[in-house]
């Protein structure tokens, strides 16, 4: 449940990017800093290490203004994907609200995004939460690639890998160009505080 | 959080979220690239340079190491390619040799030289100044990471010499992963060499050809 306070009138969103190791998250997140810095004017935390992967997490939190009378802040994270960083992504996770799941829309990732989609699901059900009833946007990331001729899974077999039980929403994006990386964002805010207002009824 | 009707309220928060973020198009920066990606010679290269960036693998660094020799034949004319080619090699077989344990920033210079490679090689109507600026710069991370890579030389402390008999316990304990670890440098710092030599030698057939 994201953190209210009433006294203050305002509501902390927190939203997790998830995914297999190198499929894009820091930089669906660098693309939201740095496209739109000047308006979210936090600054973006990020800690990385050997040869540039996220080590720990990153951390972008910005302000939307008032909703419905309370002030509400988003704060957009990502996870280290790799394997080996396990206990970290568990507890990036503790207290989600929604969830980014990034998949690598090329071809020899594909059993990664399986791999990472059931981890989520482990993860998740550590804080008892379930991956069909939390807040979550697919995105099929790096379809940019396919221009230089390497090989895609196509929408269709990740649909069926990843989003048949789910349902749904999926965007195919490239990060590195920023195509639908705000449409994916938009569409976990709007979703995430939509379910938090149900949640509060 | 008060409650509106569930449309009213979903309304309200894209109707915020598109003051803040609109404009979600970002225009092509491409837009000095040539269009002509079915025969884009970087392609093999990218897809190997990228299977790199997830895993050092045998394989991958063979590939790697073929498509230099194909890429270096091909662009054997063009100095300031061929230059960035010879470099993009040269990086490969440091992470070759030392995969996992490669210094950080070889990955960093060799996603660098890529990009800049893939931008000489794609970027209709840049000039040889142009090309010539992107190769010193990409010279100059060379010569940066190859002092990171060096050993610096130990410098003896007074005081503090070493027992004969102890040191040679200690030589006689250690040979093995000091002869390889030596052996190994000795490589690096010979293929940096011979690299540097010869862009030297290019650098100045160049010169003298202007």
């Amino acid at each position: 449940m994201a953190f209210i306070n009433p006294k203050k009138k305002e509501v902390q969103v927190k939203i997790v990017y998830y995914g297999p190791g190198r499929g894009g998250k820091t930089t669906n997140l660098e693309f939201i800093y740095k496209k739109f810095s000047n308006r979210v004017k936090t600054e973006m935390v990020t800690i990385k290490t050997h040869g540039d992967r996220t080590l720990f997490f990153d951390f972008l939190p910005f302000d939307i203004g008032k909703v419905n009378g309370y002030d509400v802040k988003i704060q957009l994270y990502t996870v280290p994907g790799q394997v080996k960083y396990n206990a970290t992504r568990r507890l990036v996770l503790r207290g989600v609200d929604g969830i980014v799941f990034v998949a690598d829309s090329m071809m020899v990732r594909r059993e990664k995004n399986i791999l990472s989609i059931k981890n989520l699901q482990e993860d998740l059900a550590n804080y008892k939460k379930s991956i069909f009833k939390i807040p979550l946007v697919l995105q099929y990331n790096k379809v940019d690639l396919s221009e230089q001729g390497i090989p895609l899974t196509s929408v269709e077999t990740l649909q069926k890998d990843l989003n048949s039980q789910l349902k749904t929403s999926a965007f195919e994006a490239s990060a590195l160009k920023g195509t639908n990386v705000v449409t994916t964002m938009k569409k976990i805010i709007s979703m995430t505080i939509a379910t938090i207002v149900k949640e509060l009824k | 959080m008060p409650q509106n009707t569930d449309d009213a309220l979903v309304n309200e928060i894209d109707g915020r979220l598109d003051d803040l973020f609109a404009e979600d198009k970002t225009p092509k920066k491409a837009d000095e690239e040539s269009s002509d990606i079915k025969e884009y010679p970087l392609k093999e290269l990218k897809a190997v340079i990228l299977s790199i960036d997830w895993e050092i693998t045998d394989d991958a660094m063979k590939r790697l190491a073929d498509q230099v020799v194909g890429l270096k034949k091909r662009y054997k004319d063009d100095r300031i390619v061929f230059m960035l080619i010879q470099l993009l090699g040269s990086i490969g077989e440091h992470i070759r040799i030392n995969k996992g344990k490669s210094h950080p920033d070889s990955f960093k210079f060799l996603n660098s030289l890529f990009k800049k490679l893939d931008k000489v090689v794609r970027t209709k109507g840049l000039t040889e100044s142009e090309k010539k600026k992107i190769l010193s710069v990409e010279v100059n991370k060379y010569k940066v990471l190859k002092d990171k890579l060096l050993p610096r030389k130990p410098v003896a402390e007074k005081g503090k010499q070493v027992k004969p008999a102890a040191k040679a316990k200690a030589e006689k304990a250690d040979v093995l992963p000091i002869e390889a670890f030596a052996n190994a440098m000795d490589q690096i710092r010979q293929l940096i060499r011979s690299e540097f030599k010869a862009l030297r030698d290019e650098l100045r057939s160049g010169k003298e050809r202007k």
